[in-house]
């Protein structure tokens, strides 16, 4: 009883959790969200200072008022076609940071930035299983809106421990 | 005496014809026989004066008589033999002249025929030629004409060539002020841009600005509303800058269309302008050719003038041989009645003997008609006739 009792409570907060504001990009012709808590900046494309011995996605480091920050470029982390950046291109600046990491920034180049969008629990639903152990950790569940479907991304987890190490340590 | 005088009479004509019948038999129609039988009667005449007078016993008389008589008469008879012989080739001369005359007068008349025809070909060539003239004249008129309307036509060309080069001028500031209206979207282009820049960093920082709001949490609210506006402002000013982008990418095309056209246009314009220019040297060339021609015509003109005079005369000339023939065809019909009056002279001088009848139808059909005409010819025939 009280087992389900827990199970009903996690399930309930972890959709409470789910429900909030997202600010949403476009990447690839699809619409994603980002938490607004993990927001911490949205800046136009800038000059990306590249550096060597980084995987591809990694498209190197930016200054942003002083601090030196990590970008990737999630279409290529993504395994999308890569695209000329324009003047429509956005670098979003998220906080990762966890338990683990403390006030850890990144950037991610996406398509553009479309909006900041309040979105209920009711419209949350979890990420489907697609029958393989393909990985979905990443996403935190597929929002409906306006009749389209807008993935939810759990930033932190985009890119792995591993690669955060990698990344932050060359850093 | 009566009934002595007839025997010897009728002795005399027996012997005269017995002679005349041997001389006859004999020589045939030879002038002995012809002398003999003119000096005969004479003969007799003389034989019967003398019987005459031997009955009335001037026997004196007789042998003077005789001689003088005979003497007489073959004087005579030898006279007209010569006479005769004389005229013989006269005789045939006025013939052959009166056979000459004969073919004069058809001749003649033939020439009368063939001038009148000529005179009559003259009028007609004369009335064609003035035909041709006044035709010709019509032909000047209307190469002068001509040549009027190929000046008029190289002025009005030179006109167009003039009109055409002011189009040319036109077309050029046409181009000028659509590259000026091209440039000028350029610029407006730039600008949209600019705003368009402005309406994105806007909206970014319409979005940071929600991002801080939601961050704030129910302090924010408020805020976020603002932003959330101020975000739609930066959306719609990029819609519009975004449509006039549109609108000006539209107008810069269409202008791009339009100097194609016009440096079309140029291009037939110019095209234009070249054959008006072969136009110009064409008529040209008409107009010298006309000349030309005006020239040719009017010594054409002259020429035929000169026909015409040439005509009229052979018209003339022609008319007056054809009344010189006429007057030539009666002369030779007179002449030939002449000849034969003559001929009939000549022949009866051969026959003086024989009683000048000959000699009186000669002066009837000869010298009568030309002395009183042919009324005086019939009185003086009633007259000789006893009426």
């Amino acid at each position: 009883m009280s087992a389900e009792a827990m199970e009903m409570t996690k399930e309930t907060v972890s959709s409470i959790s789910r429900e909030g504001k997202y600010l949403t990009f476009e990447l690839g012709g699809e619409e994603y969200g980002l938490e607004i808590l993990r927001v911490k900046e949205i800046i136009g494309i800038m000059k990306i200072t590249s550096v060597p011995r980084t995987p591809t996605y990694v498209k190197g480091v930016i200054n942003l008022r002083g601090k030196v920050i990590p970008v990737i470029d999630l279409r290529l982390k993504f395994e999308m076609e890569p695209i000329e950046y324009n003047e429509r291109t956005c670098i979003i600046v998220v906080d990762i940071a966890d338990s683990s990491r403390n006030g850890l920034m990144m950037g991610i180049v996406v398509d553009s930035v479309s909006e900041v969008l309040n979105i209920g629990a009711d419209e949350i639903e979890d990420t489907p299983t697609f029958g393989t152990k393909l990985d979905t950790e990443y996403i935190l569940g597929m929002a409906k809106v306006k009749g389209n479907v807008k993935i939810l991304l759990d930033i932190g987890k985009v890119l792995s421990v591993q690669e955060l190490e990698s990344l932050f340590k060359e850093e | 005496m009566i009934a002595e005088t007839v025997l010897i009479t009728g002795l005399c004509l027996v012997g005269a014809a017995v002679v005349a019948g041997a001389l006859y038999l004999t020589r045939g129609k030879a002038p002995t026989t012809i002398l003999w039988i003119k000096v005969s009667p004479g003969i007799l005449v003389l034989c019967i004066c003398l019987f005459i007078l031997g009955k009335f016993g001037a026997y004196h008389y007789t042998a003077l008589g005789l001689c003088v008589g005979m003497g007489l008469l073959v004087m005579g008879g030898v006279f007209t033999l010569f006479v005769e012989q004389a005229m013989n080739p006269l005789t045939r001369v006025i013939e052959q002249i009166a056979g000459g005359t004969d073919q004069i007068v058809v001749a003649s008349g033939q020439l009368l025929l063939s001038s009148q025809s000529l005179s009559d070909g003259a009028n007609e060539q004369a009335s064609s030629i003035e035909e041709t003239s006044s035709s010709l004249e019509e032909m000047a008129s209307m190469t002068q004409q001509n040549v009027g309307h190929s000046k008029e036509a190289m002025s009005l060309v030179g006109r167009s060539m003039e009109k055409l080069k002011e189009a040319n001028g036109l077309m050029k500031s046409l181009i000028e002020s659509m590259e000026n209206t091209s440039a000028a979207s350029d610029d407006v282009s730039k600008i949209i841009k600019t705003i368009d820049q402005i309406a994105f960093q806007t909206n970014l920082l319409a979005l940071n600005a929600a991002v801080e709001a939601a961050r704030a949490g129910e302090a924010g609210a408020g805020f976020s509303v603002v932003a959330e506006e101020v975000r739609n402002l930066a959306m719609r000013s990029s819609e519009a800058s975004l449509s006039t982008q549109e609108l000006i990418t539209d107008v810069i095309k269409k202008i791009e269309a339009g100097t194609g056209l016009v440096e079309r246009t140029d291009d037939c314009y110019r095209e234009v302008a070249i054959n008006v220019q072969k136009t110009n040297n064409l008529m040209d060339e008409i107009v010298s050719a006309s000349q030309e021609q005006a020239q040719g015509i009017e010594q054409i003109n002259t020429a035929v003038a000169e026909i015409d005079k040439v005509t009229q005369q052979n018209a003339a000339n022609a008319e007056e041989s054809a009344s010189a023939s006429r007057q030539m065809s009666v002369q030779a019909q007179k002449m030939r009645d002449l000849v034969e009056g003559t001929a009939g002279v000549g022949a009866d001088a051969g026959h003086l003997g024989g009683g000048g009848a000959g000699f009186a139808r000669t002066v009837r059909q000869a010298v009568i008609p030309r002395m009183f005409g042919q009324k005086g010819e019939k009185v003086l025939l009633k007259i000789a006739h006893g009426k």
